[in-house]
This record gives structure tokens, sequence and C-alpha cells, in this order.
């Protein structure tokens, strides 16, 4: 019997061998297989690419006095909302976990093989992708430092972050203290001067190692414009004494960005934000098409949720059209309150009355957009974000559009900032030790703008600037600090800003709210072209029609070239205004400015020889010519006034030359008609209510319990 | 898959067909047998059916019992006895026999001494088993007119306890746990699908508690198994059954939502709660009231416009069942088809076709072969969501649209709004369907050879089985025009087009998949018995194949291979020692450590048979049984981890990364992100399981009783310790590790009293289930106050801030001077407590205040008869636990774009039952002692009033047996939380998906 159970079993065994519960093969690979290609081992180096934020961090504006979201939830930390296990701020797991990859990639990825056939090829491979790992290994660094960096309980000096720079196992000591901030400083800029040694400027070459297709990857531009900031954020009062060298340094280094960049150029204008051709987006986020922030930030009527509305206190820091603060300026008539203002808050905010791609803003009570309209919730302060969105999406149903989009990670414009500030701090507002001063730097910030304090003259005016300038540093410093939270709102800045200068976390939201006006106000003249659609009977292919009305006369000029003696033109139409029902879409026009364009006296763009200007006759539905000059046009200032005024919604100006013309920016003045008006009520939105200790974001509570080395900013 | 089908209809019509060729025989040689049937205690039994096989007659006794019935002369007949209550007797008449003498029937028992207990590989005598089962036959869950066998069981079994998630037609969601822990369903040894298996066609059902029933399952028996035999049918005892059942069922309750002029007032007073303006002027609020402008002011009640109040259910089946001594057979066909509760447009219908064919043939002398054919064949059609294949829920949208969302049409045109994009008439009536088929076959062939000639007592079994269960959803997408109505200032309203009508014409495949199910068994039986001693050994050698047809590249089949042994030495039926030993392999480890060994030990002591025992007249039988076994656990998971790789590190492709720009966007760069790092010494995880019982019968076998003591302790968990191991090393980097245990205790039992006095009989029993358990050792974060950890604290306890009731002043909120973490409080928001009086309440304030979860699940059934009339009762409940009233959507209600529950009218200040309206503070909404309710209920599940017409009566319809009856489910529920219009076994039920189902229906059974 025994035999015979025996004997069954072996024979199951034996003809049932151990394979069958062999898994099947799966498509992961092992740490052999994934080195054994570079395509793959290169993966590591990519996976930390691919944890960079994919968007701005809108959200932490709700944090600031900048703006309020929508729907309450997303600002509870503001609110005293703000707990230890709660904390919302940071991405602790996700920074190690990428600075784990970029030391895997350090470490693993030395002997990648890129290039059997190519040994050159193959070794500047090797050492770019290392020196991008060096970037972002400090760009990671970066992220825990300026989130998590303060003081902790106890300490007299600021605390940064456990640095890690080695490949971290279940096995070692985990238990890491915090280095200090200074240290992690030092990490951070050793790093990046390890990529700066081997990486390309810009990837605006044509090699394999520099050309465009590296877009998205770290630059010596990205790591020297990084470099600026974390020396700018060092020499912050929030993490020790600002010493004067320390401002030098981050002086020092801002200006070796910008020198490095090509001088203190121009900016490019902002265009709808997603202007990947222009280098002055350092380093950016590899663009792709889509339309999601539409989605999340247009207003109702554009069909978007309007989940972000910007607060009064932001709208009120924008200056008048003339540099100047609202309260000094006299170009700002209260009634209109949008007219005549800096031309960035017509481009970074919706307000009511706003006119997007043809349809009206409308926040007034009992408006689409306002509390209650189309959506229930509506906007909470009468405006909703604008900036960072494109005109070219459109989200009508049955005729929904994507436009590209990417996240700037580094620009010129925070460069330039971070300079005057840093300048500013060090040497004064005009000194040019750097060989460009601070004033300089910020000038060219309100140029990009459209300031203009002077419309009787071409070209760029400042007065305010320049006065701030010569009152001194006190003065100019808050110049750049309300600068820097204008330029970059809606970026994600402000939070931070605050907290490493020491600014008060606390501020009243303040909202509006719009209510047709019982007697209507006739509004001041304003620049009409800027709501205008242009067209053209010919635009150079190296050229766009959108420059002669973008508001900005800095920015690259409208021309076409090459038209030799043939008769041209642009020609403005004025779209149905804002308006009281039951009225018509006349704008009374009463003067205009052509700002000519030349790119040199004997260039292929000259000033026209000939021209002339028409207006359309309502009444008689034909053109009528109302000005020429057939001597031939000699400055780039050329002002032509309408007497009497007229009555049009269509405007066209022509003009010849032997070889082509071009325009800087073509201004109409004039108004609406009968355009609607308002009552303006301004009021309380919230109360925001940070305790102190909240000017340092706390640790992750989970890991101080289980790191005792780790301590805890104070407070917490 | 029709093929098989149409085989199996024929097979079945060729099963019938021999049954009506017999009827032919009718020119045999014929003579009479007498006899007397009595019952146990020796009294005749009058109205009893008798029949003969070869003959097809049958007769009643008389009253003093006695019968007399003609059968074959010249060849074996044989006689069977039947009468509802005692088990059946079947004798056999040789030629030239003319009396019976007494007939002895035995009344049927839960208990019996003398049966067979079905367990894997291998049935052993009730008396030798040393494990905790428990047994139900089909025939006792025949009353239950559901869709789901499952369903029938709640509150039948001691420890077993049924849940329901989803009572959508043809969705149902039903879970059996055992004990606290999910159980695997075998029907006829095969883990399978048990969707459609209808109460008719099981035999039984056991359900194996602890680990000495199940240990030869190895791997696949660490976790509670209920192991279900479908009926094979009797030699000599043919019968023809039909039952047929109709009827409708309701919502038992649905929940309150707010009319259009309460919501917009409460909505309202909620921003203004929050110092936001209200959105809604007098001069709305007076139009949702007086209802003047229904387009700009709608207020819709959705349960009036789209909800019917009743949906038809009805339910067939046929079986026909016999055999000789050559051939068995059972074979059934059961239809059911059941609809949703849409009033309009696509309604969801559900129809079932199942039919099954058991033949079980003996060869010859020592061969056996038997074979089991199922085959069911499901459609439904419903309403689908978006243009996708799952079903459109319409509950689901009117718990969260307010009576004022939009109005549906504005004149022709169907509206919709921007926080409230579905209008439920387009979805329901314009935007397609879907119809899905499932076909789940399920086969079985078994060979059993007597190998009594080689050694006596050698018996060879061998078992294939091969199940396919095929599902195919075809979906059908559109949309009539949605229109969004503008209604800018005091202008004209406008409806603006925003979705486009769209027509689809055809059909598009939305999930198609296969799963088999191969698997393979051969045992070794020997059975020595040798004056007092008895002993049987199995040897099991056991494989199977789960594949599913996919294409997701880290897809595993699950492949089982199993050694198995078991010795049972029964010595004079009075002590019981079994022992079990699993061999038992796993995909899970790496090559070479595959295979493990699990010993399962236990003793079983009858003291009834015990000579002191015996001779009182206390017990009838009285048994105390004990196993104890450990065994691996094969199918633990760990999210993030392949459980088949653990042993090595993997790095997993997610995708790629272009670093270009539009245009020249270069090459795609690879993403590889780690999965895990490797671990070098992973064992399976294991539990060890402790049962000790006894069950027994007294007072002359009218009660039966059954107590068990169970101990479950869980370890070698799997666990990558993420919660104890700082963060900074990265995501994934972790690698698995044995870690964690936990131990779960409890009793069940059952006591059940049966009797009768004249013509009233009677049974009535209850059983329950007490349970606990407890976390040793947990991954959890060091938290520095004892009151945080979970280690050393029960499993089922709620996790909360304590509340001190609402704050009632402002003064209050200022003199207490703490801060919650949530924002400003008011009064009429809740006030938690500082567990750590630190003067702020966050996190570090949750505990477990006490609140848990039931603990005690009980059924109570009782069955009564008088005459031909029956009455059967069937109940359960549960008790000592709590539940949390946690929807969002209906007791906590605190977002925009909400609707309101009517016990929002119950908020403060008006009572102190809710805390104030908010649309902005989060603070109410936490999981706090505030919406903790006692979840103690008790709910008559089933109840069936049935009419036995009078055997003489059935007889002249040419039936042997015939009832008329009503059913009902879900009759009755007492609980506390009836005051809130849910139902208390789920009390999302309605409001997020289907509501529960109260069911009534009316039908006939008989056979001939």
């Amino acid at each position: 019997m025994k035999r015979i159970i025996i004997i069954f079993l072996a024979t199951v065994m034996v003809t049932t061998a151990c394979e069958y519960l062999e898994p099947r093969p799966i498509q992961d690979l092992s740490t052999d297989e994934l080195l054994s290609v570079a395509d793959y081992g290169e993966g590591l180096l990519s996976a930390a690419y691919r944890n960079l934020y994919p968007s701005y961090d809108i959200n932490s504006e709700f944090y600031t006095d900048n703006a309020v979201p929508s729907t309450a939830g997303s600002n509870i930390l503001a609110l005293g909302g703000w707990t230890l296990e709660t904390n919302p701020i940071g991405d602790w797991d996700l920074w190690y976990t990428s600075i784990e990859y970029c030391n895997h990639y350090l470490e693993l990825g030395k002997d990648l093989l890129y290039s059997v056939s190519d040994p050159t090829l193959n070794e500047a491979l090797q050492k770019n992708r290392r020196a991008e790992a060096f970037f972002l290994r400090a760009w990671y660094h970066w992220q825990l430092l300026k989130t998590y960096g303060g003081y902790a309980a106890g300490e007299s000096e600021a605390l940064g972050i456990p640095i890690v720079t080695e490949i971290l196992t279940a096995e070692d000591n985990l238990d890491l203290p915090r280095s200090s901030y200074e240290d992690v400083v030092a990490q951070i800029v050793e790093d990046l001067d390890s990529a700066i040694a081997v990486l390309p400027l810009t990837y605006s070459g044509s090699s394999v190692t520099d050309n465009i297709t590296n877009r998205g990857r770290a630059s010596v531009m990205a790591a020297m414009t990084l470099k600026a900031r974390v020396y700018l954020y060092a020499a912050s009062p929030a993490y020790g004494p600002s010493t004067q060298s320390l401002w030098e340094r981050a002086a020092a280094a801002a200006g070796e960005a910008i020198d490095a960049s090509g001088g203190l150029t121009d900016l490019d204008s902002y265009e709808n934000f997603n202007d990947f051709s222009s280098f002055d987006n350092i380093w950016i986020q590899p663009p792709y098409s889509y339309n999601n922030w539409e989605y999340s930030y247009y207003p109702p009527s554009l069909y978007g949720e309007g989940s972000c509305n910007p607060s009064q206190n932001l709208v009120d820091a924008f200056p008048a059209a003339d540099g100047y603060p609202v309260d000094e300026s006299s170009a700002f008539n209260e009634n209109f309150p949008y007219s005549n203002r800096d031309p960035r808050l017509e481009r970074f905010v919706f307000h009511n009355g706003d006119n997007y791609n043809g349809t009206y803003i409308r926040t007034y009570e009992g408006g689409a957009d306002a509390p209650g309209g189309l959506s229930q919730e509506g906007t909470r302060t009468g405006y909703y974000m604008k900036k960072l969105l494109s005109k070219n999406v459109r989200l009508t149903p049955g005729d929904v559009t994507s436009d590209n989009k990417f996240y700037a990670y580094l620009t010129r414009t925070e460069l330039y900032l971070n300079f005057a500030e840093a300048a500013n701090e060090a040497f004064g507002p005009t000194d040019v030790t750097y060989g460009f001063s601070a004033a300089e730097a910020l000038a060219k910030i309100r140029e990009r703008a459209g300031i203009d304090s002077d419309n009787s003259t071409g070209g760029y005016q400042d007065q305010y600037l320049d006065d701030q300038a010569l009152a001194g540093e006190d003065a100019f410093r808050e110049l750049v600090h309300n600068e820097r939270r204008v330029e970059l709102c809606f970026e994600g800045f402000r939070f931070w800003d605050i907290r490493r200068l020491n600014k008060p976390l606390n501020n009243t939201v303040m909202g509006v709210e719009i209510v047709e006006a019982a007697v209507p106000v006739v509004p001041d003249i304003s620049n009409i072209a800027l709501e205008s659609e242009a067209s053209a009977d010919y635009v150079s292919p190296y050229s766009r029609l959108s420059y002669i009305n973008n508001g900005s006369i800095s920015t690259p000029a409208f021309h076409n070239w090459w038209s030799a003696g043939q008769w041209r033109y642009v020609q403005y139409d004025f779209p149905s205004y804002f308006k009281v029902p039951g009225t018509g879409n006349v704008y009374i026009i009463d003067s205009t400015v052509v700002q000519w364009w030349e790119e040199c006296p004997t260039c292929g763009v000259q000033y026209p020889d000939s021209a002339f200007l028409e207006v359309w006759d309502m009444d008689l539905n034909e053109w009528v010519e109302v000005w020429n000059d057939y001597d031939g046009i000699t400055e780039d200032y050329c002002p032509i006034i309408l007497t009497p005024a007229f009555n049009t919604n269509r405007i066209r100006l022509h003009f010849r030359d032997n070889e082509s013309c071009g325009i800087r920016e073509w201004l109409v003045w004039g108004i609406p008609a009968e355009a609607a008006s308002f009552d303006y009520e301004y009021g309380d939105v919230e109360n925001h209510t940070y305790q102190d200790y909240m000017r340092y974001v706390p640790l992750p509570y989970s890991q101080t319990l289980i790191m005792n080395n780790l301590k805890q900013n104070s407070g917490w | 898959m029709n093929k098989i089908l149409k085989h199996l209809l024929i097979f079945i019509a060729l099963l019938t067909i021999q049954g009506i060729m017999t009827l032919n025989a009718q020119d045999v040689q014929t003579t009479t047998v007498t006899g007397q049937v009595v019952d146990e205690s020796g009294n005749p039994l009058a109205g009893v059916t008798v029949k003969s096989f070869n003959l097809k007659n049958s007769v009643l006794t008389n009253s003093n019992g006695e019968f007399s019935i003609d059968v074959t002369a010249t060849q074996e007949d044989h006689v069977v006895i039947s009468e509802p209550g005692y088990n059946l007797n079947i004798l056999a008449i040789e030629p030239g026999q003319s009396t019976t003498g007494e007939v002895l029937l035995v009344k049927t028992r839960l208990i019996d001494p003398e049966d067979k207990i079905s367990l894997p590989y291998g049935s052993l005598s009730s008396l030798s088993t040393v494990g905790a089962v428990s047994i139900i036959t089909g025939e006792e869950l025949e009353s239950y007119p559901s869709d789901n066998i499952l369903e029938a069981l709640a509150g039948r079994v001691p420890g077993l306890v049924i849940n329901h998630y989803d009572y959508m037609p043809g969705q149902e969601s039903v879970v059996a746990s055992v004990r606290g822990v999910g159980a695997a369903i075998y029907i006829d040894g095969v883990p399978r699908d048990i969707t459609g298996l209808s109460a008719s066609e099981v035999e039984r059902i056991e359900v194996l508690k602890d680990m000495s029933g199940r240990a030869l399952l190895g791997l696949s028996g660490a976790g509670p198994v209920i192991w279900i035999t479908t009926k094979k049918g009797e030699s000599f005892n043919r019968k023809v059954s039909v039952s047929f059942e109709t009827g409708f069922r309701n919502p038992v309750t649905l929940p309150d939502y707010l009319d259009a002029y309460n919501y917009a007032t409460l909505y309202n007073e909620a921003l203004e709660n929050d110092g936001l303006d209200p959105i809604y002027s007098q001069q709305a609020l007076n139009a949702y009231q007086n209802q003047s402008n229904p387009y700009r002011y709608p207020d819709i009640d959705y349960y009036d416009e789209y909800v019917r109040n009743t949906a038809p259910l009805t339910k067939g089946n046929i079986d026909f069942q016999g055999g000789d001594d050559r051939v068995n057979y059972f074979s059934t066909f059961t239809y059911l088809r059941n609809e949703g509760l849409e009033s309009q447009g696509e309604v969801i219908k559900n129809n079932r076709y199942k039919v099954r064919g058991n033949v079980d043939i003996r060869l010859n002398d020592f061969m056996r072969l038997g074979v089991n054919i199922s085959g069911s064949y499901n459609t439904q059609r419903y309403p689908n969501s978006g243009s996708g294949s799952g079903v459109f829920n319409m509950f689901d949208v009117f718990s969260r649209y307010p009576a004022n969302a939009h109005t549906i049409y504005y004149g022709d045109k169907l509206i919709i709004s921007d926080d409230y994009p579905t209008n439920v008439t387009n979805e329901l009536l314009y935007a397609g369907f879907a119809q899905g088929q499932v076909l789940n076959a399920q086969n079985t062939a078994n060979l059993s050879i007597d190998l009594g000639g080689i050694i006596e007592g050698l018996s060879f079994d061998a078992r294939a089985s091969f199940d396919i269960i095929n599902s195919i959803i075809e979906n059908k997408g559109g949309t009539a025009a949605l229109y969004r109505l503008e209604t800018s200032g005091t202008g004209a309203d406008t409806a603006v087009l925003i979705v486009p009508e769209e027509n689809v014409v055809s059909m598009s495949v939305g999930s198609n998949y296969v799963t088999r199910r191969t698997e393979a068994m051969t045992s070794l039986n020997y059975q020595k018995i040798s004056g007092q001693h008895s002993l049987l050994l199995n040897a099991v050698f056991y494989m199977a194949l789960d594949e599913t047809r996919v294409t997701y590249p880290g897809y595993q089949p699950d492949k089982l291979e199993d050694l198995s042994l078991r010795a049972n030495y029964n010595f004079a039926d009075r002590y019981i020692l079994q022992a079990d030993l699993s061999y038992t392999g796993s995909m899970r480890m790496p090559e070479g450590e595959r295979f493990s060994l699990f010993p399962t030990v236990g003793a079983a002591w009858i003291a009834s048979n015990e000579g002191f025992l015996s001779e009182s007249n206390l017990f009838d039988y009285l048994k105390f049984h004990s196993s104890f076994g450990i065994m691996g656990v094969g199918n633990y998971s760990l999210e993030g981890y392949n459980p088949y790789y653990l042993y090595e590190t993997l790095w997993g492709s997610e995708g790629t990364w272009r670093p270009g720009v539009p245009g020249s966007y270069g090459y795609s760069a690879n993403i590889y992100t780690i999965l895990q790092n490797e671990s070098t010494d992973f064992k399976l995880p294991k539990k060890r399981y402790f049962n000790i019982g006894v069950e027994g019968q007294m007072l002359g076998k009218a009660l039966i009783f059954e107590l068990n003591y169970f101990n479950e302790f869980n370890y070698d968990k799997i666990s990558n310790r993420a919660y104890s191991t700082p963060s900074i090393i990265g995501t994934g980097f972790l690698p698995a590790a044995n870690y964690g245990e936990d131990v779960r205790w409890g009793i069940d039992g059952m006591v059940k009293l049966s009797g009768s006095s004249g013509h009233f009989k009677y049974s009535a029993g209850i059983n329950a289930l007490y349970m606990r358990g407890k976390y040793l050792v947990v991954d959890e974060l060091p938290y520095p106050d004892d009151y945080r950890q979970r280690a050393g604290k029960d499993i089922d306890l709620f996790w909360l801030y304590n509340d001190e009731g609402l704050y009632q002043t402002e003064q209050e909120i200022t003199s207490r001077n703490v801060t919650q973490a949530w924002g400003d409080v008011q009064p009429g928001d809740i006030r938690y407590e500082d567990k750590n009086d630190d003067g702020l309440v966050d996190e570090r304030d949750v505990y477990a205040p006490g609140a848990h979860s039931p603990r005690i699940f009980y059924g109570v059934n009782v069955s009564l008869s008088y005459k031909s009339l029956g009455l059967f009762i069937s109940g359960y409940g549960q008790a000592d636990g709590d539940i949390m009233l946690s929807s969002d959507r209906y007791f906590r209600v605190n977002s925009t774009n909400q609707a309101y529950s009517e016990l929002m009218l119950d908020r403060w200040p008006e009572t102190n039952d809710y805390p104030r309206l908010t649309t902005t503070s989060p603070n109410n909404v936490q999981n706090s002692t505030f919406w903790i309710r006692n979840a103690a209920y008790f709910k008559i599940r089933n109840v069936e009033l049935s009419y036995r017409l009078p055997a003489t009566a059935s007889r002249k319809l040419f039936m042997t047996d015939s009832r008329i009856f009503v059913r009902g489910t879900n009759l009755l529920a007492i609980s506390g939380l009836n005051k809130y219009s849910v139902d208390p076994e789920n009390i999302d039920a309605g409001i997020t998906g289907y509501p529960v189902f109260r069911t009534f229906t009316a039908g006939v059974s008989f056979s001939f």
C-alpha cells in the first residue's frame, strides 16, 4: 500500500515539475537590463525631469492677497486651516524621490553607452546628461530648501534640509540631520557649477547636443539663473541677517547670468505666454498643445470654471498707464478704473467689460460672469485670471481649440527682477558696477509692459521710475517689490516673496461689486486700438500684424518687407463695445498716432514716401480720406488730429515706399459713443489669519516622527 | 459557446425522453406489496406518499399508516416512501416479495451523525469530522426570490455574513464573509462564479469555517470556503418539479431632498453664515415657491419624474431528476427576469437563462463516471453613461442635483447648466444604451475507480473541469441637442446650444473578455475498517490554471499546484484524530522555494457514545471537536509591487519624455521608474487557525446546538514599512518585507428547537457570531501619543475626533480659546475635544473613542405549519457596533453645487441634530463622533406563506406534491437609522446608487 502511494506521488512529482508554477516573464527590467542600453538607463534621468512641476503654482496665489479661489477649499490655509499634518505646501516625498533618481543616474549611469560608432558623441552625451543630473539634483534640493528652509526650534541659524548626494538603501542610516541653510546653498551651487562647466549655453545651436530638440533640458543659462535665484533667497532677511556681501553675491550672480545671456537686452513681448522660440523663457517644460488651463480659469461666459479670482489688492497694485501708482496718477479715473492703466492689467486680468475674442466679460450684478450668473459661484472678487491663458483657445461647444502651453521654470523677466532687487540692496538703484544698474534692469520690465509717462513723444518714457531711482534705495525697493508682484503674478512667486522678505502674512483681501450706474458717466479718451481687430493687405512672413496694437512700442515692429513701391494698408475694425442695451456701436475718434519703424535709413524697412489715412463713413458706406502726407515721413512719431472728431467703427492707414514700411505701434485715441457705465463698490472678501510661525513651512510631520534628527521649524 | 448550449439542450431532452419512455412498460406482470409506515416513536404515519418505481403508480397510507401498492412481479422493483420533513426511504422489492413490513421514516435533522460531510477531496462521515462545518440544503433556500443565492444565505448559517454592495439589476454585488474573512465559493469542487446558481439546483452548501476542513486546498484554503454541491438525482426516485413565481420589487426607502424653495432658502442661509452674499433674491425665492417662471426658476422632484414605484420580477424553473441502479441524472432549466426603476426611456432589463445537466453513470462494477455541465446565458440592457458602456446611474445624479439645478425642457429644448451638466431625460431617452451578454459554462467530469480488487479499501478518483466565462458589452452613445439657458440681466431668456445632437447608428464593443479555468485532480483513497478502528487516507494531487484574455503585459494567469495528504482515524466512534498535510506551491516565490509544507491537526471526542452518557437520556448526541492548522496566504498584494517577482529589483517603463518643442520634438526619451527593490528573504505570509467547539442534540433530538470558538493569528504579513521608514529614500525604493501581525477571534453558534403538536409543527432557530480583532504589529508612524497608535488596538475601531456637541454662542468659542484646524468656527459648528490639550484641534486629536463596527451578527429562522398551511420567517441583524453617517450628499452636506437633504431642515439653530449650514468651512465634515450612530438593526428578511394542496387533490392533478405560495423580502427593518429614510444595512443605497429593494412574489410549485 505504502509503496503504491509513494509510486503515485513520485509519478505525480516527476510528471509535473516545478516549472509549472513559473510566472510569465514581464516587460519590466532588472537593474542589469536597465543599464545595458543607454536608452533605458537614461530613463532614470528622464524620470527626474518628468517629476518637475507640471504647471504654475496658481494655488499658492490663494494663500496671498493676490487672489482667492472661486470655490472654498484651496485657500483654507490662509484662513487658519493650516495644520501640521495637512500641510498642502511642498512635496517632500516627490523631491527626495527625484533626488534619488538623479543619484541613481549619477552612480549607475556613468558608463551608459550612447553611441558605439561615434566615441566623441558618446562622450559628449555622457558628460552632458551627467551635468543635467547635477543640475536637477540642485533644482530639487532648491525646491526643498525654498519650501522647508528656516529656523528650527532652538536654532539660531537658519536650517536647510538633509542633503542627499548618494544612493540610499533601506539598510542605511536614514535618520539624516538638517544641514544649515548656507550648506545647502553651497551644495546646490556646487552642483550648478558642475553643470555650468559642461552644458551648452542655450539649446539654439545645431549640434546633436545643443539643438532645439533639447529645449526642455538644463542649460548653462538655466543653471546661472537658478544660482542667481538661490543667492537672492539666501540674502533675504528671513534666513538671517541680510548682509552686504550676501546681496553682492546675489547681484553678481544675476549680473553674470545677464551678461552670459547677451547683456541687458529688451524683453520679448508676452504674446500668449507660450512663445517657446523666445529664449527669454530660459528653461521651460517641453510645450504641448492643450486647453486645461483655460477650462479651469476662463470665466463662465467663455465656458471656463473661473476658478482663480484676482483680488482688488492686486488690481490696485497695477500702476496707471503713465507708470505712477493709481493714487498718484492724473491719468487714472476712478469712474473708469480699468482705463488708462498699465497695459499689463488688461493682459493679466479679466475685468468687467473686458472684450476677449469678441465676448464681453460681465461681472456686474446680473451679468453672466457675476456670482449666481451662468455658474452658481461666479467670481468672488469681480475678476478672473487672464495671464497665462491663450487667446487662441476657444472652448465654445463645437468649436474647441487648444494651444501650445508650457510652464517656464526660469525666465529672463525674473532674472532682471532678481538683479534689480539685489543690485539695489547691494549698491543702490543707479550703480553700474555690473555694466548696468538696477534701475535699467527694472526699466526693461516696465518698457515691455507698455508703460509710458509721455504720450506726446515716441519711445518709452518712465518718469516715475526715474524719480524713484533718484529717491534712493528705499524708494526704489518699494517699486521693485511692487513690480515683482505685478509682473510675476499668478506664477507662484508672491507666497515665497512675502515670506523671504518678512512682509506681513496677513491681509484683508478685497473685491469689487459692480452695478449699472444710475447716471451714465462719459469715459475718458483711451487707446481703442488695443481692443480693435487689425487687418492688412500684406504682412511679411518675418513679422506679425499683432505688433501694431499690442500696446508696446518696444516689441518687434510690424513690417511688410518686401513691398517695393506698392501701396499697402493696415486697418482697424472696432468691435461692438460694452454698451447699454439698445444703442449703436460707434466710436468717436479724436486722434491717432502712428509710430513708424525704420530699420535704418538705408535698410529694407524705411519711413514711407507717402501715406494717407481713411475713415469709414457709416452714413455713406464709403471710405473718406482725412489726412495725407505725400512728402515723405521723416520721423517715427506721427500724430494725426481729426477735426472734428469722427464717428466710425473702422479706420485704415495707407502707405508706400520704394523699399518697405514698418510700424512699431499704431494708437487710436477715442471713446465709445454710448458705453455702459457702472458704479463700483469695494469690499472685503477674506481675512487671512496666519500665525507667526507660519512664516516657515513645516517639515512633514510624519518625517519628524520617524527621523529623530529632523528638527521641526519653530512654532509648529 | 452557443454550441455548448445547444448540446446541453439536446442532452437534457434525451434525459427527459428516457423518463417518458419507461411509461410504456404497462404490460408487465404485477403483484401487490403491503406495508406500514411508522415514525421513530413507532406511531403510524398517515397520508404518506408511496410510489413504485417501475410502474410509476403511487398511493397514500391510510390512517393506520398502511399501504398497498402494485409493483412488477418478475423483476426487482423499488418503492419510494416520502413525506415532507422526513428523510426519504427507498426500498428494493425482490420478485415474489409481498410485504415490506414496518417501514421507518426518520425526521430530517440538521445534524445527522450518519450523514456524509462533503469536504474537499473526499467526504467524511459527520461523526469523523474534527472541524467546524455548517450545512444548509438548497431546499431551505428556495423561499428567497432573488437573483443570487448568496442573498438567501443571509442569517441562515452561524458565522456567515452576507454584504450587499450594489442593488442595480444585473450589477448586484453580493459578498460572503465567514467569521469576518471573505469566503471562496466552490461549486462541485471548483472555485466558480456563483452568479446564476439557483437554489433549486443546489443539493447542499457546506461552510468550512476552520482549517481542518479546507487544509487540503493548500494556499487556496487559507480563507473560509463555501462548498456547494449540486443535485445528482436519486436512484429509483423519479421527479419532475416545476416552480414559477412572479411579482414586483420596490424601493424599501428613498432619500428625501428639499424642493427648490427650501433649497434656495437654505443655500442663502449657508452663504450668509459664511459671510457671503446670498445669491437667491426674494423675487427668485417667490418664483420657486409659486412656480411663476418654471424655466428660470425650476422645481424638479427627480424621484417623481424618473423613478417608477415598482419593477417586475419573474422567476421559474423546471427540474428533472431520477435514475436507476446504473444512471442518475439531474437537469434543470431556470429563467429569471428583473428590471430597473427607470420610469422612462431605457429601463434596466436583466434576463437569465440557465441549464444544468448532471449525470452519474456506473460504467461497470468498479468504475463510475460523473459529468456536470452547466451553462448560463445572461443578457442585460441598460442606459449607458456618457458614450461608454458603464451603466447610467440616475440615483447618483438625483443626490447631487438640487431641485433648481436647471429646468428639464425649455420649450422642446433640453437644458443643462455649467454646474449641472447632466440632463436625465437626455440620458434615458437619447443617450443610447448598452447591452451585455455573459455566457458562463461550467463543465466537470469525474471518474471513480474502485481498486478494491487490488487492495481492499483502495480507490482512485480523477476529475477534470473546464469553465469559461465570456462577457461582451456593446454600446451605442449619442445625445440630443443640449442647451444652456442664459438669463442675463433683465433681457429675455435664450437657449444657447452647448452640445449638438449626435446620432450614433452603430454599436461599438465596450468590453469583451474571456476567462477560462482548467483544472485536474487525482486522488488515491484508502479506507480500512477493522473492528473499532477505522482509518481513512487521502492523497490528492491538484493543478489548476485560471486565465483571462488580456493584453496587459504584466498579466499573470493564476496557477495552482498542490499535493495533499489526509489521515483520519476513528476509534469506536468515540475518539477521532485527523492530520492534514499540504505541500502547496506558489507562483510568487522564487524557483526552488515555491513549495511549502503546512500541517493541520485535529481531534474530536463523541461523548455521547461513551458509556456514561449513552445511558442518560439528556444528550442524543454530543461531540467536542478541535483543530489547529497553519497555512500560507497566497493571494497577498502590496500596492505598486509585482507580487510574482518580489525577489527582483524592477524598473518599469513609464512612457516617454520629449525634451523638444513643437516642430522639433526630437527623440522620445524613455522614462524608467523603480517599481520595487528586491527583497532578499521574503516568505509567504501565514496564518494560524485554532477552532474548538461542541455540537449536539438533546431532548429527544428536538433541540440541536453548536458552539465554536475560533482564533486566527495572521503573521509575516506583507508590508514595505513605508510609514516607518524615512521617505528621503524615495518612493518605490523600498523592498517588500514580512511585517505585520494581527489576531481575530470570536465565537459562533446556533440553537434550534423543533417539534410538533397534532397538526401544528414548528421549528425555531437562532444563530449568532461575535467577533473581535486586534492589530499586534502594524506599519505605522511612531506617534508619540499612545492614543494614536494602532498596534494593540482593535481592528474595527473608528478613528475620530470626539465631538462635544455644537458651539452655541460666540462667547463659548472665545472663552474656550481652542483653535480648530479648519478655519474660524461659529456658533452651530461642531466642537471637538482637544485630546492633547495643546489649544489646537488637529490630526493629533484623532483617536479611537470607542466606536467600532458591529461585532454581533445574528439570524433568526422560524418555520410553522398547521395542516397544509406553512409560514416561514427569516430575519437577521447586527448589534454591538456603530456606523458613521458619512455621505456628504445627505448627512454632511456642505459644499456648493450640492443638493440638500430634508434632514437639513433640522440644522442648527433649529435643532442640535445637524451643524449650521456652510459652503466653505470643512469643520463639520470631519469624521467625528458627532456622526456616529448605533448600527444595530433587525430585518425581517424573508417571509413565505404557503399552502400545500392535500395529497389527494394533488394526485387528481397527476401531481405528487403541489404548493402555492406568496413570498416577500426586506419586509421590515427595526433600526434607529430608519428615521433618516435610509436602509440600515446599506445607508448609501438610493443615494449614490440603486436603492435596496423590497420584493413581493406569488407563485406555484409542483412536482410529478
